[in-house]
């Protein structure tokens, strides 16, 4: 499998803390890799180190094949996009102005890609604007056509749906899909809302403590997210009661609503029971668990993402 | 290390800070002016304002106007992310401070160079003349401006790109601007005292003398005292010295 990055024991340590313990990780080339983990796992510190914002304390990296400690490492960086956590951009400069400095700073020999830039992140109607004057979602636009100067092999976005609007998610939902697709960008994606990123990631990484739980494709997460029954009835203690006898797995979500983690049960089996116990059954309906409950199952806990 | 040179030459000019200091510099200029006529007209009817009484306004506070262009240029560098920006963008730590360095520099001598024509205009219009210099050492005197304007903007540049991304950087560069103000002060007294002659000696006096000779930062204070090879060597000095140090510290600086 080719990889764009590839860390082994990676750690970096703050005083006595360690943000990344012995992580390993490896982006294939041409994913959407989902990076997911709580606040403070170390997704931040990674993205750092691997944008050379950073150094690590311990153990190595590659990034687009080049050893983190090769001289020749910061020629790859021109060849990747990045929002980390803020978009970096002039505030006192209109949006064209600021992919201006892009170009410039990239060593791009003319400007004609800025309006197509402008177009697809859709801002190419905000003029002489002044970037101080936009909207949280305008930033993040525009930290994303920062990111895109240069037609980047590799871009790594920190959060890139915050501030948006529902329609604003779906459009940079779609042009992430369709980078990826048309142009085979690479994408490194860390992002809290664990449901926009299942509907785009074909891979995932989950960290936890500074070290990578697990690496999966989105197929092998399909696999192993668990099937379940989500059942209204008349009353919950009853199916409580049933499933007690039975010996399933289940849970409660309030007096008319729970969820069995055996979709093999037959529902002529179950509705009999619930007959005999003078309860009804009202709907039932095969579910599958969400990227959502994988993570908490795997990691656990509040402060999620 | 030339394309983020030309995209910091950009930024710089577009910048608002460029013209509000500028903008500040002439209005103080004019300031002086105004306050020291209506003083003379008042208290002493005799008097007169000479060339080069307008022509030191500025200089006498300088290092503080290039201080105040320095941070409102590169400290929003830190806060907006821009030089995160550029790492990523494949830029090595060097090529980015030397960068901040020369604009730094060209952005000093811009604004000196513009407040000091300012004032040469003042000096035409306000002045009864110059009293001590003819063209040929006012042009001098400029030349050796611009030269101290380019190392105190190196000086006052790298300072904040060493503190860059804390709140020291906003008040580092003043702090230093006012310390070394406060000694040029007691040097300058020293040598050159109103009432009196030198009463230094022995170390002190040769101490105190390299200062006023070498130090760009004297150069601001008053008329030329010394030879032009002086000046550019204590400028060269005082601008290698501060991108030396300041390249070390900020190659081993973590960008937030």
């Amino acid at each position: 499998m080719e990889t764009v990055f590839k860390s082994e024991n990676l750690c970096k340590k703050y005083g006595k803390f360690s943000a990344l313990d012995n992580l390993n990780i490896e982006i294939p080339k041409g994913s959407i890799y989902g990076f997911v983990g709580k606040n403070g796992a170390g997704k931040t510190t990674l993205i750092r180190i691997l944008c050379g914002l950073q150094q690590p304390t311990s153990g190595s990296f590659t990034l687009m094949g080049k050893s983190f400690n090769d001289k020749e490492i910061y020629k790859e960086r021109r060849r990747l996009g990045a929002v980390v956590e803020t978009p970096a951009i002039y505030k006192d400069m209109s949006a064209r102005d600021n992919l201006i400095q892009q170009y410039l700073l990239l060593g791009l020999p003319d400007f004609n890609g800025i309006e197509e830039l402008l177009n697809l992140v859709g801002l190419s109607n905000t003029g002489k604007k002044k970037a101080r004057n936009f909207s949280l979602g305008m930033k993040q636009r525009l930290g994303l056509a920062m990111a895109l100067c240069g037609n980047p092999d590799f871009i790594i976005l920190d959060e890139p749906t915050n501030g948006l609007d529902p329609q604003g998610i779906i459009e940079i939902r779609e042009l992430i899909i369709r980078l990826n697709r048309e142009k085979n960008i690479t994408f490194l994606i860390s992002s809290h809302i664990l449901d926009e990123l299942s509907r785009i990631a074909t891979h995932y990484g989950f960290i936890d403590k500074g070290h990578i739980v697990r690496q999966m494709s989105a197929e092998e997460l399909h696999a192993e997210c668990r099937k379940s029954v989500r059942i209204t009835v008349d009353d919950t203690k009853i199916l409580a009661k049933i499933m007690e006898e039975r010996n399933i797995e289940y849970k409660i979500f309030d007096e008319h609503n729970a969820e069995i983690y055996d979709v093999e049960i037959p529902f002529s089996d179950l509705a009999e029971s619930f007959a005999e116990e003078n309860s009804t059954i009202y709907t039932m309906g095969e579910h599958e668990e969400s990227l959502e409950a994988y993570y908490l199952s795997l990691l656990g806990g509040e402060n999620n993402a | 290390m030339l394309r983020v040179l030309y995209s910091d030459l950009r930024f710089l000019l577009k910048h608002i800070s460029l013209k509000i200091c500028i903008g500040a510099a002439m209005g103080y200029a004019l300031a002086f002016v105004v306050i020291l006529k209506i003083i003379m007209s008042l208290v002493n009817e005799g008097s007169f304002l000479s060339g080069e009484d307008i022509l030191s306004a500025y200089n006498d506070i300088a290092i503080f106007f290039i201080t105040a262009l320095a941070v409102m240029l590169f400290t929003p560098d830190f806060n907006n992310g821009t030089i995160r920006n550029k790492l990523v963008s494949g830029l090595r730590k060097s090529e980015i401070f030397l960068s901040s360095v020369f604009s730094g520099m060209i952005a000093s001598i811009i604004m000196t160079v513009i407040v000091t024509l300012f004032e040469a205009l003042l000096s035409i219009i306000f002045s009864e003349g110059f009293m001590t210099f003819n063209l040929a050492e006012l042009s001098d005197n400029f030349l050796m401006l611009i030269v101290t304007a380019a190392a105190v903007g190196a000086f006052v540049t790298t300072i904040v790109l060493m503190f860059g991304g804390t709140k020291i950087s906003y008040f580092a560069g003043f702090v230093v601007a006012f310390f070394l103000n406060l000694l040029g002060s007691e040097v300058a007294t020293s040598l050159y005292p109103l009432n009196g002659k030198c009463t230094l000696t022995g170390a002190k006096l040769m101490l105190y003398t390299a200062y006023d000779r070498f130090m760009p930062f004297m150069h601001f204070e008053g008329y030329p005292r010394w030879d032009f090879l002086s000046y550019l060597t204590g400028s060269i000095a005082l601008t290698a010295l501060s991108i030396g140090i300041g390249l070390i510290i900020f190659s081993k600086k973590e960008i937030k």
